[in-house]
């Protein structure tokens, strides 16, 4: 591997805006950059921090999607800048503001949900900074009832204050919108789980319960009712920093765990119920909003269920966090899923969030408690598209 | 780690479910604190390129997205096969032609380096949306099952299975 950091690449706000005007340039500009440089040891404390800056993505679409406003600014850095420098859309500067204006943008969608996929991170400046790109896709549904699906890419540059990552410049880019018309939504608007209101707060302040960090199934239990405030409670968690080899561990263990949840829609959307009892824990439990399913037997019992009738599914999954309890087995994770579905000539939407805790027995991670939160099903009816907007538009 | 080569590849891609959970439980040895970074290193890198190849065909940069595959790459579906370079441009060629613009975006990604300097393995969900010249619109819902080998440092695909599960058109309204 290169240990040298180049100079010549350039760093902070300026190199950023240059390359802020044209997204398929600045991917490119990232791509071309090696993923981690420096010593072994700045080596492992990137691949620690890619897993953190992560994080904080995954962060910004909860707090868009909850719309807590002075929540999600509270990720950028007080001069923070979000949106554009080149003329194509409207440049916000510092927190204060950045907040007002997400205030604004949260509050004229009824429900929103930001899943971000395709990251690919490059460290600069000696590791101080981070650029990252990203695609994402928000579906929405105003307020009149109309669906739609914002699709775009995200450019950002993160920089280091002590030990937090905040976000330095944001550069959100549309790309085209989807519609899906809008006749079948008013029934569907009946089944829909708004986020509760906006609570004040900041990021280290863990809102309504918090119960201990332990791992233990009571502490699943006490949370797993409100999803938001579970996704929350894990965000807060503050962790002692680990040394370079448990950190190793734990990143190779978050790959694993991430695994775990792809390993559950593949078998899933295969309808193999062998497959789908291998993922959970002997005494798993999986609660929704209509079932308690307590044990794998029970578990496989309500996967068949699911699966009557039922043609196509695709759980896509997205926004995971994952947090290790330590001194233990097991760790923490929520995440967001997408699942398409199609009955006979029908199509749909579910928006989806699971909040688990998985164990690990034998070398193997598995689901010990799964909470999955249905949110929104809206089916798909033709709708067209908005014109395509190659190089970025209005600013979400 | 062995290199599991092109023949293990075309045993497994006949059925994607099941090639998807034959590498989930694929088991790479890690080793000591070098070995362990040296994989989390390379597995980024897997899906660096993973993510390089979804990029260039939105960007609709042929040459970039043909320099991904190796010389002698197979690209396959359940209709076509592509062979080497210049017919892999063949075959995605048309689709750079008929999008106007295009979103691939890829989830539940499961990547095993098999050999460290040699070979990797990608499997993943793809959805890909994107809009055509008469502003019709496109969903389509697959999978990627990849064989990837080394070369002068880079990682090039070498075995590409695309399978679309789903696919569906939303006209524009009048």
């Amino acid at each position: 591997m290169t240990n040298a950091w180049p100079t010549a690449w350039g760093s902070g706000r300026e190199r950023f805006h240059e390359l802020a005007g044209d997204l398929w340039t600045a991917f490119r500009w990232v791509r071309d950059r090696e993923p981690i440089r420096g010593t072994d040891a700045e080596q492992i404390t990137q691949l620690a921090d890619d897993s953190a800056i992560r994080d904080i993505v995954s962060a910004y679409a909860y707090g868009q999607d909850i719309k807590d406003a002075p929540w999600t600014a509270s990720l950028f850095a007080t001069d923070g800048v979000f949106g554009h420098r080149d003329g194509s859309g409207r440049e916000t500067e510092g927190r204060e503001a950045i907040g007002l204006r997400f205030q604004n943008i949260t509050e004229a969608q009824k429900v929103t949900r930001h899943r971000v996929t395709n990251y690919m991170l490059r460290f600069l400046d000696g590791g101080a900074e981070a650029w990252l790109t990203a695609y994402f896709h928000m579906a929405r549904i105003r307020h009149s009832g109309e669906v739609e699906s914002v699709y775009g890419r995200y450019f950002g540059r993160f920089a280091k204050s002590g030990d937090q990552w905040q976000i330095a410049d944001w550069r959100p880019a549309v790309d085209f919108v989807q519609l899906y018309g809008d006749d079948s939504i008013e029934q569907n608007l009946q089944s829909l789980t708004d986020p509760p209101e906006s609570l004040p707060g900041t990021r280290a302040v863990v809102q309504g319960k918090s119960p201990p960090f332990d791992g233990g199934r009571a502490t699943w239990h006490a949370l797993r009712d409100d999803v938001w405030n579970a996704h929350r409670w894990l965000l807060g968690q503050e962790l002692p920093t680990p040394s370079p080899e448990e950190m190793l561990v734990q990143l190779l263990d978050e790959v694993a765990i991430r695994e775990l949840v792809s390993n559950y829609a593949y078998a899933h959307d295969s309808r193999d119920l062998a497959w789908t009892s291998s993922c959970f824990a002997d005494d798993a439990v999986l609660i929704n909003e209509t079932s308690v399913n307590e044990g794998n037997a029970a578990i496989v019992d309500i996967f068949r269920t699911w699966n009557q009738g039922m043609v196509l599914t695709f759980h896509r999954f997205s926004n995971l966090i994952v947090r290790f309890v330590p001194g233990t087995s097991d760790a923490w994770l929520s995440a967001y899923s997408q699942v398409t579905s199609a009955k006979f000539d029908l199509r749909y939407y579910t928006y989806v969030r699971y909040f688990a805790r998985v164990t690990k027995a034998s070398g193997q991670w598995k689901i010990a408690d799964w909470r999955i939160a249905r949110d929104a099903h809206p089916q798909l009816l033709p709708g067209g598209s908005t014109p395509a907007v190659p190089t970025g538009g209005g600013a979400r | 780690m062995t290199v599991l080569g092109r023949e293990m590849f075309e045993e497994m891609v006949g059925d994607l479910g099941r090639a998807y959970q034959w590498l989930y439980e694929l088991k790479t040895p890690v080793g000591g604190i070098d070995a362990q970074r040296r994989l989390l290193y390379e597995e980024l890198r897997v899906r660096d390129h993973l993510f390089s190849y979804a990029d260039a065909a939105d960007a609709k940069d042929l040459d970039r997205l043909v320099d991904l595959f190796t010389d002698d790459a197979v690209l396959s579906t359940a209709q076509k096969k592509a062979s080497g370079r210049e017919q892999v441009r063949g075959f995605c060629a048309p689709y750079a032609q008929l999008n106007r613009i295009s979103h691939h975006r890829l989830q539940n990604v499961v990547v095993r380096v098999t050999a460290i300097d040699e070979e990797a393995w990608i499997a993943s969900y793809l959805h890909s949306v994107s809009i055509g010249a008469d502003q019709v619109a496109f969903s389509n819902y697959g999978r990627y099952f990849g064989r990837l080998v080394q070369q002068d440092g880079r990682w090039r695909t070498a075995d590409w299975r695309i399978l679309i599960d789903e696919g569906r058109a939303y006209p524009r309204l009048p």
